[in-house]
């Protein structure tokens, strides 16, 4: 869960980088007749809330109005006693209650003269705030996920991503050896505070040892071999990176097989190639290799053939040229 | 100086024994981590079985995403890497697991379960999952968090709307069964422990967010697999907690925080103020309003209750003391509320919520608010609810925390 530090730094990411997203939103409405859009967000599916406007609601749930002309309104979950927080760390100025989600969007578009509104992946909205703005007066049409996201278009996107792999990989090296003859609590913790300490806003530790695929710390002890699988969230960007702690000529094997499937097209991976969309709703999504095509981002991991504990993987960009390593 | 807890040594993280589902086939491989993972909650499976007798259901499914597993965790307590998992237990006690990542498909099927499925794409393992359900009606947990997509799904398998089971299932998980209050109690313990090391850690010039990742990492270093926690820090200008910031801490801070580590799926929570450098008297004096407010919940608890004066007792404190203003949403969020598998379950500890207490409920009462002479501050404890009253699982002393600079 969230407990990391969310932060704005405009050195990093200039509000030109939003003010171009939002534009770019903005036009597919245009095209589509559509005078505003809504943007769904929870504490797990931030990322095209974040990517638009870098609002990350931490326990909650929030919807993003984008209208064509004007600034973006968000309707909140949150108390009103953290507005001043949500403006210190978003271009955001106009923040609304959302106790009633439904009730304070048919306000909103009262006040804009507006009947009908795009939804952001329509049926990916909750169930519960689905059926709520289906009984307001306003006509919904689905706006697809794709026709306003590619992180491969977006060179502060790529940036960040790569930033969040460059810290996960120097703490991972750091770290990863700590856990020999310590439990998986002790290795979990080491690599939680030191990706903490580095800035990560998130972080999933899995770890796999004696036969068993990469799980949450359950307390045993882990031997010399093992791996460690890691979801990390870096100021709303997520990677994903698996590394094994075993001996050489076993971690060579396993890295040059890794290396041997960035050389590879989708359709030639063996069974042993775990894929996961990195590019969607959700920070990551396993997703079977036919799926992957160009222009987003996707964690590659490698499966020992005799040891399901044993994996190596990271977080590329599919290129028309092949893959790029994060 | 920091106000001592008392020593509590080693949490004994013993995972409750993996009992085997109705029909489980397989023996567990000796050596194998994965009867530590996961474990059907038979008291659970029990209830829900009753519970799909007595809807008219034919069958009850469990949905969790990776904010929300806790539906999912109340019958097979596994934490999934995701984002999707979903659980369908049959009138007759089987069950069968939907999950989205080979990993969690891997863990779940050799700890014995009949029948877990892998489908990355949630919708398509959903239908398949549900072939040959025509006409049949499914209550679901956790309807109102599907997408709706799914829900679609679920009407077209069966050629019904889903019913929601959200409800009825919250209800049965408000009263807590003796092996998952045994893990509260573990949690509450880590919960001291993270406390303590959070007084003995913060100090001027650190910032918010450094302080977090030391307590992270203490947490998890014992055996949390997550933690919910807010923090604060300033004075009278501060209104609430938020994520952690890059705010450096100063000498008379109010340092606020909720720490809630999860130990085996269940959450427990502690809130306490620390005052860095010697208390002004009107930190000392807010800080009374809250120990009283608190104190008064914890005397009033008990089975019979009603949750809405569970928080007016809290709020009586307040007004009593002329601040009733501060009670309300403009300031607070809530006065407290249940703790389970979620860290912020219902019911909400609020004057216009109707619930009755029943015994084994885990509550936190938390008169949590801002008051103009300190700023926003926060105290609470994680309750058990007993036959006659409560027990506080918490053992922080009760006091505004302090730390000499």
């Amino acid at each position: 869960m969230k407990r990391g530090l969310i932060v704005w730094d405009r050195n990093e990411i200039p509000p030109a980088v939003f003010h171009d997203r939002i534009d770019a939103f903005r036009r597919v409405l245009q095209h589509r007749g559509l005078p505003a859009c809504v943007v769904y967000s929870d504490l797990w599916r931030s990322n095209r809330v974040r990517s638009l406007q870098n609002f990350m609601p931490y326990f909650n749930r929030a919807l993003l109005v984008i209208p064509v002309e004007g600034p973006t309104t968000l309707i909140c979950g949150l108390s009103p006693r953290v507005y001043k927080w949500i403006q210190s760390v978003t271009p955001i100025v106009d923040i609304r209650p959302g106790r009633n989600f439904a009730a304070a969007l048919e306000g909103l578009a009262a006040e804009r003269e507006w009947d009908r509104l795009g939804v952001l992946d329509e049926a990916g909205l909750p169930f519960d705030m689905h059926a709520g703005l289906m009984n307001t007066h306003l006509e919904l049409i689905d706006v697809e996920a794709e026709a306003v996201a590619c992180p491969a278009l977006d060179s502060t996107e790529i940036a960040m991503r790569r930033k969040s792999a460059a810290m996960a990989r120097i703490v991972l090296q750091a770290e990863i050896g700590y856990g020999a003859g310590r439990t998986d609590y002790e290795l979990a913790g080491r690599l939680e505070h030191g990706l903490r300490r580095a800035g990560a806003e998130d972080v999933v530790v899995l770890i796999g040892h004696t036969g068993s695929a990469p799980h949450p710390a359950t307390g045993q002890n882990l031997e010399d071999e093992y791996s460690v699988s890691l979801a990390v969230e870096y100021r709303g960007h997520w990677i994903r990176m698996s590394r094994c702690h075993a001996d050489e000529a076993r971690t060579r094997a396993l890295t040059d097989r890794f290396n041997r499937t960035l050389n590879m097209k989708p359709e030639e991976f063996d069974a042993g190639v775990i894929v996961e969309d990195l590019s969607g709703g959700n920070p990551y999504q396993s997703v079977d290799s036919r799926a992957v095509h160009v222009g987003r981002l996707w964690a590659l991991h490698v499966v020992d053939d005799r040891s399901p504990h044993i994996v190596h993987g990271d977080t590329c960009l599919a290129t028309p040229d092949g893959w790029d390593l994060l | 100086m920091l106000s001592s807890t008392k020593s509590m040594g080693d949490i004994d993280f013993v995972v409750p024994p993996r009992i085997r589902p109705n029909g489980a086939r397989n023996a567990i491989p000796e050596g194998s981590c994965h009867g530590l993972l996961t474990m059907l909650n038979t008291a659970r499976q029990q209830q829900f079985q009753n519970l799909i007798a007595k809807s008219g259901w034919d069958r009850l499914l469990l949905y969790g995403h990776s904010w929300r597993k806790d539906f999912f965790r109340s019958l097979v307590n596994f934490s999934f890497f995701g984002p999707h998992a979903a659980a369908i237990l049959e009138k007759s006690g089987d069950v069968r697991i939907l999950t989205t990542h080979p990993w969690d498909r891997d863990a779940l099927d050799s700890a014995a379960f009949d029948d877990v499925r892998l489908d990355s794409d949630f919708d398509r393992g959903l239908s398949a999952l549900l072939r040959g359900a025509d006409d049949q009606r499914i209550g679901v947990a956790g309807l109102e968090l599907l997408e709706t997509r799914f829900a679609r799904t679920l009407g077209r398998a069966t050629h019904h709307p889903a019913a929601s089971a959200t409800k009825a299932v919250e209800t049965l998980r408000q009263a807590k069964t003796p092996d998952e209050i045994e893990q509260v109690r573990k949690a509450a313990r880590l919960a001291d422990m993270g406390y303590r090391f959070f007084v003995d850690t913060a100090e001027v010039g650190m910032a918010e967010h450094e302080l977090v990742a030391e307590i992270e990492g203490f947490l998890k270093a014992r055996g949390a697999e997550d933690n919910f926690m807010l923090i604060g820090s300033g004075g009278a200008e501060v209104f609430g907690m938020h994520p952690p910031t890059e705010r450096r801490f100063q000498a008379g801070d109010n340092i606020t925080t909720e720490l809630s580590p999860q130990v085996n799926g269940y959450f427990a929570q502690i809130c306490r103020t620390l005052v860095l450098g010697e208390p002004s008297p009107k930190q000392r004096e807010s800080f009374e309003i809250f120990r009283k407010a608190q104190q008064a919940a914890e005397d009033f608890l008990k089975p019979g209750v009603n949750i809405s004066d569970l928080a007016r007792v809290q709020n009586d404190v307040f007004r009593a003391a002329g601040f009733g203003e501060y009670t309300t949403s403009k300031y607070t969020r809530v006065r407290g509320h249940n703790l389970g598998l979620h860290p912020d379950e219902n019911p909400y500890v609020l004057e216009d919520v109707d619930c009755v207490v029943n015994e084994s409920m885990v509550v936190i009462a938390h008169p949590n608010t801002y008051l103009p002479m300190s700023g926003y501050m926060v105290f609470g404890d994680t309750l058990l609810v007993n036959a006659t009253g409560c027990e506080s699982l918490s053992a922080t002393e009760k006091n505004l925390f302090t730390k000499g600079i």
